[in-house]
């Protein structure tokens, strides 16, 4: 979604559009139903491997933003049973997200290590970066060598300080996640300032990149998978919701709460922390006028002092593009008291149950075209409309009567089928229209317009397995 | 090699139950044996076993028979092995023609016969199918009793109506079996469940109750009509599959197959599922054969403890389904409304005794009704579920009879469903028609002619199917029009007529006005009123006032879906019309009246075939010396063409067009016609100046070239005009603002019907026929004994001098309500002194004689049912007769008349209208 001025200019742009008197993009469409499958179904994936707790899950992508700024990651930790979901939404360009998704989970990796494995990390016996965490599904990291170095470098150190740190393995998973996504945003923060260039570690390109990657931003939900526990870290605006089945009824159960101005406990910490500047920081909604969220991966112009701010500016090195976007005020007006921003997840805790039934982890483009609730009823009736892809076969020995009995039930669940098999894209289908021409139109929308009207989506569903859950939950409370 | 354990012997059939049920016999029986290499999707399913004893198995035997050599030529070929194709063989072979080869591309009964359930019924819609259906039911009987091992087993058949309509729909069916002497019962609902104690009763109005009726093995039928034909001479060849079919001057001349060629004189099209694709193999002009394949499911459950081994077959279909007992279990099955079609790009070529593959959730809306039906099949078991392919046609009908495309080459395919019942009379029918030249039978509604090339496309065929397959079940009220394949061919008139409020009919896929909704018509609310029902219909009201309108005051009407045909001579040898008679003469062999008339005038006339019937019944109006232009009612598209392409002069003198697309016609109705016309064209209208039955080119408003005649086909006064179709909007528009003080109004095909059932016209396809001959409709003053020959001028000579078979006759009904009774729609018996006389044919109510009308022939049977000569026709309808026609079991009193009423005739020259004149 767009940061910055999103109302204002979204009037403008709809006025241009009356006057226009081009045909009605929704009366009209432009491309064949064909075209609008085969668009929303481009980033579609589907992983059907069960792991613990999760059956399946399925994820899919539409972009709003050229080039997109959401990320996507999963992994299992390859010490342990536990597996990652991450959905990440940047801002400002894709440079941080792309980082985050890229680093995080072996972050969390490293966080969750026992000591043996991060003294085997200090003794180069493991690589961080490849020997902890299994990515699973596709992983698009465009990381250059040189930077993929830094970062190789960053998470060395914090392998190294982390056993340093005596009763690490006591270490609770939610303080793991924190710790986690706080050192990685210290290293995006610090990896940038000009004393790395000065010093010489760094070749000039390498850090532009690092200076792309912290002068954008991106928030992000991770979801921790392990046996029964769920564990749900975020930062920002992107949501996770628990599709719950409870009495033949669906519940939808947040599962993180949102980083920005609508949560007044989140404004009020903001404010806590910098007393006498309430007015100055919060305005319009947004950070400094600027930022919606009020947590975020990356964006230093909050976070550095104004000296490294102001060195940065007197650079000559850097190139004028990379600071451009934020014109002649790169510093905030008003800025005292930084940082303002920081990116310590929210973590809440979940016991699954045989009655939680998925997981939707999705970007706020999603949830600014669809309620939580109705999230839930689509998955929930998708996968109604799955059990009868299936053909129906009866078993040897069944009656009539009880044949009949399946195939009426069977007969309500027809009526869910729907056009995509893929959960994700049918969300995403749902989410633009439903309607071919409503479809058509969003996808038609010309690129400066498009961030008007929607966000970059990017949504995964996870599918538990709630038998592998019902024996857990046996076994746990015995 | 039975599949019933019944077959053999009604008397062991307790020991040969306990032997099927052994459940090595199921699993070699029922369950999939042998698995080859299947197209995918489809299911390999063996349903029964190989043989034992004398009748051929098919796989084994023929795979240890070594190939027989393929004849260099025969009389007939028939493609298709299955249950009907080798009928017509046997049939053929039963009247002396034995040089016939039956061609089966994979072994005989392979593709359809082979899983078909083997229901004979023989309550049929109409008397045709009754009769048809009935000489199969005697032939397997007869079989039965002679031992050949049909599986006959004569167990009754009981159809239930959950409905007062349906109950309706059933007491027509039984008043006509009686005529034909079919036995059949009305029963209560608790008759039925003396019948039949299974059945759930507590929501059934009644039903029928058909001892005579039974179910048989459908693949040992074949077997048999295959055995007796191969012993009369027939050779029927498997493995051979036909590749083309080569036709020379329009005739069938040899058959190309995958063993080497055939030449023959006659080609049969028994191909099933493949029929169409065959057809489509013609060279050089392919042949339309319209049909869709459909899934058809059943179910067979394991034995049920206490099933009666005789228990009736039960047709339930106001709930879709049918069933009948197998093998100590139950088979339900049915005709669901909303088909799976299949095989939209033709059958795959190897397709032998296979099923697809089943959907149960498809099935779920049948198995509902069944267990509904038969609660005690609840705790039944499944052995299998059914799912074979089965060919449909676009109105439920088979498809019959010689190609309008090639000479020779005959159809007998697209069985519905109910290939069985029918294989026996349609083998007999299409023999007979080979051999004589036309059916024993009136076989228009199943003559393949009745079809257009749109019927052909194969999106419309599918999209009909919708209709076509549940047609079996769903109940179809009188003049009940389809729904899908509609708006196909429209008149330019259409959409000022759907403004206007009409409410369309579909005839050859051509829409027409049927009727204009009343202002005050909101149909919405008229939920009570409806559109198809046994009484009085909810149009009755727009009728009237259309009809009014038409005898006093004037209606247009949109005649646009006629036939129409222009003939002229083109010869370069004769380059003025004038000086030749082609066409003259030609038109002259064809028809019974006399065309040789002065330019401008028009004549009606039969066009007979040699038994003196109507092949045809068309208006033919003489333009030029040597130029005809030829109205022929809709049906008859491809029929007509047919038959005068069939006897064109070889030299190619004669040039035949199908002008149908290009004339729209408008028909202008009522006294105030002639005044009408003469405001908007340049002509004097009076009687005496355009008189009846002459045509004239004028222009009518701005538009030009319009061929007006006097004669509406309805017995009244006024003009039809033939219109270049891109003039018809001028035409109408200006005739309607014209028309405006003379009350003009739009009237549809209802005021038109009802209009000429009252004046007592006979039409074409509706109460004429190509076994009706001008004698028997009251037409041989229109017959020209005289003017040479023609052809059936022996037939009609001899008739004329010896009498007659049947007479045309009109009838009113007595003590008839027509706002409550049930009304006649055509087919309901005729008694003459208490005594079965025919069945009517057209039936409407006449405003002006403010009674309910019934035509239809009234014939003269013996105490056999043997039709009599009528010898003095006039006197056997008129004198000393008391007529009964019989709605649905109630018999109504009918006063006939052989002309026209008096009362009706209208006076069309009122003296108040003065004579419009030109100068």
């Amino acid at each position: 979604m767009p940061k910055r001025n999103k109302a204002s200019g979204a009037n403008l742009i709809r006025f241009k559009l009356r006057n226009a008197r081009i045909p009605d993009a929704v009366q009209s469409p432009r491309l064949t139903p064909q075209m609008v499958t085969s668009i929303l179904r481009m980033n579609e994936e589907a992983v059907e491997e069960s792991y613990g707790p999760v059956r399946s899950y399925v994820k899919n992508q539409l972009q709003s933003n050229k080039p997109i700024e959401d990320r996507s990651a999963q992994g299992h930790l390859v010490h342990g049973s536990a597996s990652l979901f991450g959905v990440f939404d940047g801002h400002g360009g894709c440079a941080c997200a792309q980082a985050v998704s890229d680093r995080l989970l072996s972050y969390i990796a490293v966080a969750m290590a026992e000591h043996d494995i991060l003294a085997a990390i200090n003794n180069g016996k493991l690589d961080p970066t490849t020997d902890l965490l299994q990515h699973i599904g596709d992983t698009n990291r465009l990381v250059n060598t040189d930077l993929a170095t830094v970062h190789k470098q960053s998470l060395a150190n914090f392998a190294a300080e982390a056993m340093a740190i005596a009763h690490f393995d006591g270490e609770s998973v939610k303080d793991a996640l924190v710790s986690a996504f706080l050192r990685l945003d210290r290293d995006i923060v610090t990896e940038a300032l000009p004393s790395n260039l000065q010093g010489g570690s760094m070749d000039m390109s390498c850090y532009f990149d690092t200076l792309a990657i912290a002068f954008s931003g991106a928030v992000g939900c991770v979801a921790y998978i392990d046996g029964t526990d769920l564990f749900l870290a975020n930062v920002g605006d992107t949501q996770a919701v628990l599709g719950v089945h409870n009495d033949n009824r669906w519940e939808a159960v947040p599962l993180s709460d949102t980083h920005n101005a609508d949560n007044p406990s989140e404004v009020e910490r903001i404010t806590r922390c910098h007393p006498n500047e309430a007015p100055n920081i919060i305005k319009n909604r947004r950070l400094f006028g600027e930022l919606v969220p009020l947590r975020a991966f990356g964006d230093v112009r909050y976070k550095w002092t104004k000296t490294d701010l102001k060195h940065l500016l007197n650079t000559k090195q850097i190139p004028k593009h990379v600071m451009s976007v934020f014109g002649d005020n790169l510093i905030p007006h008003k800025y005292r008291t930084p940082p303002y921003l920081d990116a310590e997840p929210e973590v809440m805790h979940h016991i699954l149950t045989p009655k939680d039934k998925f997981l939707v982890i999705a970007s706020d483009g999603l949830w600014e075209c669809l309620s939580p609730d109705k999230v839930i009823q689509l998955v929930a009736g998708h996968l109604d409309g799955q059990q009868v892809l299936v053909n129906y076969k009866p078993n040897e020995g069944a009656t009539l009567k009880e044949v009949n009995e399946v195939l009426s039930n069977r007969r309500v669940s027809l009526k869910n089928r729907a056009l995509d098999s893929n959960t994700a894209t049918h969300l995403l289908r749902s989410a633009l229209g439903p309607d071919h021409g409503q479809v058509s139109a969003q996808l038609t929308l010309p690129q400066p317009i498009v961030r008007f009207y929607r966000d970059d989506i990017t949504i995964t569903v996870i599918f538990f397995d709630s038998e592998y859950i019902k024996d857990k939950d046996i076994k746990h409370t015995r | 090699m039975s599949w019933f354990p019944l077959n053999r012997a009604m008397g062991t059939a307790g020991v040969k139950c306990l032997k099927i049920t052994s459940p090595s016999i199921f699993s070699r029986r029922i369950l999939p044996s042998t698995f080859r290499a299947a197209a995918p999707g489809y299911v390999k399913t063996r349903l029964f076993s190989t043989a034992e004893g004398d009748s051929p198995s098919p796989e084994p035997v023929s795979l240890a028979t070594p190939p027989k050599p393929l004849p260099q030529q025969a009389r007939v070929v028939v493609c298709g092995g299955g249950v009907v194709g080798l009928s017509v063989a046997y049939h053929l072979a039963e009247r002396g023609w034995t040089d016939v080869v039956v061609l089966e591309q994979g072994k005989v009964t392979c593709g359809t016969t082979w899983h078909s359930v083997g229901l004979v019924s023989t309550m049929k819609a109409t008397r045709t199918d009754m009769a048809m259906t009935r000489y199969s039911a005697d032939l397997y009987k007869q079989w039965e009793a002679e031992g050949e091992g049909v599986g006959w087993k004569q167990c009754g058949s009981l159809n239930v109506a959950r409905t007062l309509d349906r109950m309706i729909h059933l007491k027509r069916q039984h008043a006509v079996a009686k005529t034909m002497g079919v036995e059949s019962q009305v029963v209560t609902p608790a008759e039925i469940q003396d019948i039949c104690p299974v059945l759930r009763v507590d929501d059934l109005q009644g039903g029928l109750w058909i001892p005579g009726d039974g179910a048989l093995t459908a693949p040992d039928v074949a077997m048999v009509f295959s055995r007796k034909a191969k012993a009369k001479g027939v050779q029927v060849i498997e493995d051979v599959g036909v590749e083309k079919v080569i036709t020379e001057n329009g005739r069938v001349s040899k058959v190309v197959t995958s063993a080497g060629n055939i030449k023959c004189e006659y080609f049969v099209n028994s191909a099933g599922l493949w029929s169409r694709e065959l057809g489509k193999r013609t060279d050089p002009r392919r042949v339309n054969v319209p049909l869709h394949a459909c899934e058809h499911y059943y179910l067979v459950t394991k034995p049920i403890t206490g099933t009666n081994p005789l228990m009736p077959v039960i047709r339930d279909y106001d709930g879709y389904v049918y069933f009948r007992e197998w093998n100590g279990g139950l088979l339900g099955g049915g005709f669901e409304p909303s088909p799976k079609p299949c095989f939209h790009q033709g059958p795959p070529d190897k397709f032998e005794f296979q099923l697809l593959q089943e959907d149960w959730d498809h099935f779920q809306v049948l198995l509902t009704e069944i267990l509904h039906r038969v609660p005690a099949m609840e705790t039944a078991e499944i052995r299998q579920l059914v799912n074979g392919p089965e060919s449909f046609t676009p109105d439920s009908r088979w498809l019959l009879g010689e190609t309008a495309e090639v000479a020779n080459y005959f159809v007998a395919t697209g069985m519905n469903s109910s290939g069985i019942a029918g294989a026996g009379g349609v083998g007999k029918q299409v023999a007979d028609w080979i051999i004589d030249g036309r059916p024993s039978l009136n076989m228009w509604a199943y003559d393949i002619r009745r079809f257009i090339g749109h019927h052909n496309n194969k999106r419309f065929l599918r999209d009909r199917m919708q209709e076509s397959f549940p047609a079996t079940a769903v109940l179809k009220y009188p003049r009940e029009e389809y729904t899908t394949g509609r708006k196909l061919r429209c008149s330019p008139l259409h959409t000022r007529q759907e403004v206007a409020g009409a409410v369309f009919g579909e005839t050859m896929a051509y829409e027409r006005a049927m009727y204009f909704k009343l202002d005050d018509d909101d149909s919405p609310e008229n939920e009570d009123r409806r559109m198809w029902t046994y009484t009085k219909p909810m149009w009755f009201e727009a009728a009237q006032e259309e009809y009014w309108a038409c005898k006093e005051r004037v209606c247009l009407m949109d005649m646009s879906s006629f036939a129409k045909f222009e003939l002229e001579c083109i010869s370069p040898s004769h380059s003025t019309l004038s000086a030749s008679e082609e066409v003259v003469d030609f038109l002259q062999k064809l028809c019974s009246n006399d065309i040789d008339v002065d330019i401008g005038t028009i004549v009606h006339t039969g066009m007979q075939n040699k038994y003196g019937g109507f092949e045809n019944d068309t208006t033919i109006a003489r333009l030029d010396h040597n130029h005809f232009y030829m109205i022929c009612p809709a049906t008859q598209q491809s029929r007509a063409w047919t038959w005068l392409a069939r006897h064109m002069p070889q030299d190619g003198s004669v040039h035949l067009r199908d002008v149908t697309s290009m004339f729209s016609g408008i028909n202008i109705i009522g006294p105030h016609a002639q005044q009408l016309l003469a405001d908007v064209s340049d002509i004097s209208t009076s009687r005496s100046d355009f008189r009846p039955m002459s045509c004239k080119k004028i222009d009518v408003g701005s538009a030009s070239g319009v061929w007006a005649m006097r004669l509406t086909h309805t017995g009244e006064d006024g003009f039809i005009l033939y219109i270049p179709s891109e003039y018809a909007l001028h035409v109408y528009d200006i005739l309607m603002s014209a028309g405006k003080d003379y009350g003009v109004r739009n009237a549809g095909y209802y005021a038109l019907r009802h209009l000429r059932i009252e004046n007592f016209f006979a039409y074409w396809g509706l109460d004429l026929d190509d076994r009706t001959t001008p004698m028997e409709c009251g037409r041989g003053y229109r017959v020209k004994f005289d003017k040479g020959d023609f052809i059936g001028k022996a037939a009609l000579e001899q008739q004329r001098d010896h009498g007659v078979n049947k007479r045309f006759v009109h009838f009113q009904l007595e003590d008839y309500d027509v706002n409550l009774d049930l009304w006649p729609w055509g087919g309901e018996p005729i008694y003459r002194n208490g005594r079965n006389a025919g069945l009517t044919t057209t039936c409407g109510f006449g405003f002006a004689l403010d009674s309910m009308v019934c035509l239809g022939f009234v014939r003269d049977f013996d105490d056999k049912g043997v039709e009599q000569i009528l010898k003095n026709s006039n006197d056997f309808v008129m004198k000393d007769a008391k007529y009964e026609i019989d709605i649905a079991g109630t018999r109504f009193p009918a006063k006939p008349s052989i002309y026209t009423p008096k009362q009706n005739v209208t006076y069309v020259d009122p003296s108040f209208i003065p004579a419009p004149q030109k100068v």
